[in-house]
């Protein structure tokens, strides 16, 4: 990572140097797996990037302490999905405080009702009740060439876990959307 | 609803299960000849099944834009702190060891409690258990320290009365009303230097005179020697000890 050489002492990056190109590497593996974790709880590519990105430098401030970097995806996705959730909750809250500045409790209209019954909004609101361990089992398992095994693994689960907790989600989505 | 092998309404119950793998089972096929209204929800339901898979997959197949990388380097190399300084992940860890173990020092040696916190002032001695007590002068060389004194504990009120030996006694004036704090010892003759060193340690803050105990076996009423009170604010004392009678 030459940006972060430059601007660290000589010593420093000759001692961390092997640590910089292993993180590069990871980096590199790692990204689209970050951006789907966290498109699939934000729904918003520029917030999912955004994230993603500051996941990865939380990852590099701690990397050296990752003990076992073999499982540094499951650590990775575990630090995505807390950003994640962190930024939805605030969002709520910005919303909650601009919907008050505005008052105006004015009940839906029947066009917002017949608009929020598309299926796109129904899924997404039906995800977001799901609780978090069923639903990042189902984001994960949705990102593309993710098998149960290695949801299992980057979880640290079991992976017959794993297995009953999609089947729970996609149980729940099926009840709450048919 | 017609009647069959499995009611409408059980059907309903286990439809749900049968349309997350998309393959009824022979009971359900069975209903499903029978009723086509069931029949009929449960192809709904498996579609419904079908969309709600590939909308999640929708939802994650996002693919991180060519500058994602670069942002993230940018975006460390404004870190404060950066770099993977080999100690960084153990410096908290060791910084709360050391106060721990700080801590500990503090609270476990021997005199660390304030001097005002005892009881009475006691006497030391510093000979082991079943030595004859030494002479005055080898034990100021060989120093008293507050391990040695905490190793026997025997402590002895300064008030502990003292029916024998008669010997001989000194009493120093007090001058109490300039110095009350000042603690006062019953200490025997050859004991003396002792004290002085343990005065000594006290000054310098690696004993505490308020604690002091003694560590001779040789009980004080078993010693013919005599006694001497006197006040510890100089380190010399302010009356000589008078000379040991023999016995």
């Amino acid at each position: 990572m030459d940006a972060v050489a430059q601007v660290l002492p000589e010593s420093l990056v000759s001692l961390d140097a092997a640590l910089e190109r292993e993180f590069e590497q990871r980096l590199a593996d790692s990204s689209a797996l970050a951006v789907r974790v966290a498109m699939g709880v934000l729904r918003n590519r520029a917030d999912a990037e955004d994230v993603a990105q500051e996941s990865f430098v939380r990852a590099y401030r701690n990397f050296a302490g990752l003990r076992d970097r073999e499982k540094f995806r499951g650590w990775l996705v575990r630090i995505v999905w807390r950003l994640a959730l962190d930024r939805i909750r605030a969002q709520k809250r910005r919303e909650r405080r601009e919907l008050a500045a505005l008052r105006q409790p004015t009940p839906p209209t029947v066009e917002d009702v017949a608009a929020s019954r598309e299926f796109e909004q129904r899924l997404t609101t039906a995800i977001d009740q799901l609780p978090e361990r069923l639903r990042i089992v189902l984001l994960l398992a949705g990102v593309e060439g993710h098998d149960m095994n290695e949801v299992a693994s980057l979880l640290g689960l079991p992976e017959g876990t794993v297995k009953s907790r999609l089947h729970l989600a996609r149980k729940r989505l099926l009840e709450v959307l048919r | 609803m017609k009647e069959g092998k499995m009611s409408c309404r059980t059907v309903r119950d286990v439809l749900t299960e049968a349309a997350l793998t998309g393959v009824p089972d022979a009971s359900l096929r069975g209903h499903f000849l029978e009723c086509a209204s069931c029949k009929d929800e449960f192809a709904r339901l498996v579609a419904l099944a079908g969309a709600i898979d590939r909308g999640v997959a929708a939802m994650t197949s996002a693919a991180p834009s060519p500058g994602f990388a670069a942002h993230v380097r940018a975006r460390v190399a404004e870190e404060p702190q950066v770099g993977f300084a080999w100690w960084r992940g153990w410096a908290p860890a060791t910084v709360a060891g050391v106060a721990v173990l700080v801590l500990a020092a503090w609270l476990l040696w021997p005199n660390a409690q304030s001097p005002t916190s005892g009881d009475a002032p006691a006497i030391a001695g510093k000979d082991e258990p079943g030595e004859p007590p030494a002479p005055a002068k080898d034990a100021t060389e060989k120093g008293v320290t507050p391990a040695a004194v905490q190793q026997e504990r025997r402590e002895v009120a300064a008030d502990r009365p003292l029916r024998q030996p008669r010997a001989p006694r000194a009493r120093v004036t007090p001058q109490r009303s300039e110095t009350p704090a000042w603690p006062e010892v019953l200490v025997t003759g050859d004991e003396w230097a002792q004290v002085v060193k343990l005065y000594e340690l006290s000054q310098r803050g690696r004993a505490d005179f308020g604690k002091v105990e003694i560590v001779d076996p040789t009980p004080l009423e078993e010693k013919a020697q005599p006694l001497l009170i006197a006040r510890l604010d100089p380190i010399k004392p302010i009356v000589e000890p008078p000379p040991a009678e023999p016995q």
